[in-house]
């Protein structure tokens, strides 16, 4: 989620503002939504390297078992983008970061810490561990935490990448529209 | 195929968004006709949010137009914006240059963009260096801003554009830079690349454009060669008088009634007569503050006269 945010909303906001590298691409005969998606494939390139960091450290400390760790990567890739493309279809209209660190402040790091990322859901109050499983994040968490440990059923897997993929498919639906309205004003 | 219409815009029009404040939208470019042939030079002048680079906008495909119709290589910006961009170069008046990148690495993966290959790039680049003296493998951080300037247009020669569109190509050059690049540009016309600049110098529009327009509000307001433009509009010497506080104002009205024989215009800190004849409208104006106020203890206006 982290590397999502960072490659897909404060360099979004520096690509189309004060760097310019969005306008100057604007001007050759790429369309913005080529441009997008360039960025979010680099999106997707920075999330599979850092993941693969994270599967290789855990795989020598022998924290997971067997091969299934393998499959946290894409699933890793997913919830990364399933934060990468709503947020880049929010920070390419913005003009200055400060909305977006407002964001990280009080959206994203209160997700952090309510999605079972560091402690485990069953010790919250009941009402608030339904909210906490809605999160995007707790999705993604489960379903990296459930793959690596192998416990996954294919049920919950489905279920947590369909939420995920329409999180990833809306934003990026959302940000062609964006991403054309400033590219070409 | 000279003679042929590159550009044809009837009734532009461009309308912003409203932004926080005006309820209605901007309306920065209103009702606007042109037409460009091959090979010609075509120049705006105008104040700074005249429109100019909103109506060049509109050209190069980059933003959609709100009226009006506008072809550009015959092809319609609204439908074929990549391939109108492919034959087209942009020099943006801020550069929007990949600082962190070498000019070598800028010019080529702007290349890349135009989906130039490595070789046809590298054939390119050999040219395009020359206007940068040694600088190729420099950061473009470490840039002065003029050299940047010269990247920027560099940049916008990689894919062999046949209408090149310049915002101000000149601002910050150095006049042996400046005439490095007029060369170039001049050059290029030859070869049948259409032009169309902004610029505030009259000079640069004079040296290098056949026909300017002159745009405030987002209309043109003037059309027509450079020395047409020059002979209906400017005259041949300007008269600027300082007054002391207070007499500016009664000093400006008498001169227009004394009948000084041009346009008088009144600046919060000096006077300015357009005229044929700066010594006589500066004789008048002596002569009418001596015989309505004779006990003014104003001392003598400053003068500068320039001519055309
Ligand atoms: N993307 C935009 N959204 C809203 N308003 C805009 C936008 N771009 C330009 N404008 C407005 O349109 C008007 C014309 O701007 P434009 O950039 O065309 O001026 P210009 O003639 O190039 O001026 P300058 O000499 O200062 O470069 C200005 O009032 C500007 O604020
Ligand atoms: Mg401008």
């Amino acid at each position: 989620m982290q590397t999502g945010f960072i490659e897909g909303g404060g360099r979004v906001v520096a690509a189309a503002g004060w760097q310019g590298s969005y306008r100057s691409a604007a001007t050759t005969p790429l369309e913005p939504a080529e441009i997008m998606a360039g960025h979010l494939l680099f999106v997707a390139f920075r999330l599979l390297t850092s993941n693969a960091a994270f599967v290789v450290v855990m795989a020598a400390f022998g924290v997971s078992k067997g091969w299934w760790v393998i499959a946290t990567l894409p699933a890793a890739l997913l919830t990364g983008l399933a934060f990468a493309t709503p947020i880049a279809a929010w920070a390419v209209g913005l003009r200055s970061p400060s909305k977006m660190n407002s964001a990280f402040r009080f959206v994203l790091m209160p997700m952090y810490m309510f999605s079972g990322t560091f402690f485990a859901l069953d010790q919250l109050p009941h009402w608030l561990r339904v909210a906490a499983n809605a999160l995007p994040l707790t999705q993604g968490v489960e379903l990296c935490r459930s793959l690596s440990l192998g416990s996954a059923t294919s049920l919950e897997v489905l279920g947590r990448g369909a939420y995920l993929l329409a999180l990833a498919i809306g934003g990026i639906a959302v940000a062609r529209l964006t991403y054309r309205r400033r590219l070409h004003p | 195929m000279s003679g042929a219409v590159l550009v044809e815009a009837r009734g532009l029009t461009k309308t912003y968004p409203p932004r926080n404040g005006d309820a209605q939208g901007h309306r920065a470019v209103d009702g606007i006709d042109f037409e460009l042939g091959r090979g010609e030079a075509f120049g705006f002048l105008g104040p700074n949010g005249a429109g100019k680079a909103s109506t060049m906008r509109r050209v190069a495909a980059i933003s959609p137009v709100s009226g009006g119709s506008l072809r550009v290589l015959g092809m319609d910006p609204a439908r074929d914006g990549p391939e109108i961009r492919g034959r087209i170069g942009v020099v943006p008046q801020d550069d929007c240059l990949d600082r962190e990148l070498t000019v070598r690495e800028n010019l080529y993966i702007y290349g890349r963009y135009f989906g130039l290959s490595k070789a046809v790039i590298r054939e390119r680049l050999a040219d395009l260096l020359a206007l940068l003296e040694d600088k190729a493998d420099e950061q473009v951080e470490a840039l002065s801003g003029g050299m940047r300037r010269r990247l920027t247009i560099a940049r916008s020669l990689i894919n062999e554009p046949e209408i090149l569109l310049l915002d101000e190509p000149t601002t910050g050059l150095d006049p042996q830079a400046r005439h490095v690049l007029w060369d170039r540009l001049f050059r290029l016309k030859q070869e049948g690349v259409t032009l169309i600049l902004t610029t505030h110098y009259m000079d640069e529009a004079e040296q290098l454009c056949d026909r300017l327009a002159v745009m405030d509000g987002g209309k043109i307001v003037a059309e027509g060669s450079p020395r047409e433009l020059i002979d209906a509009h400017v005259t041949r010497e300007v008269l600027e008088l300082r007054f002391p506080t207070g007499e500016q104002e009664d000093a400006s009205t008498r001169l227009r009634d004394g009948g000084v024989g041009g346009r008088v215009e009144l600046l919060p800190d000096r006077v300015v007569v357009y005229t044929d004849d700066g010594e006589a409208a500066l004789a008048m104006r002596t002569h009418c503050r001596s015989s309505r106020s004779p006990h003014s203890s104003a001392g003598p206006p400053s003068r500068t006269s320039s001519s055309s």
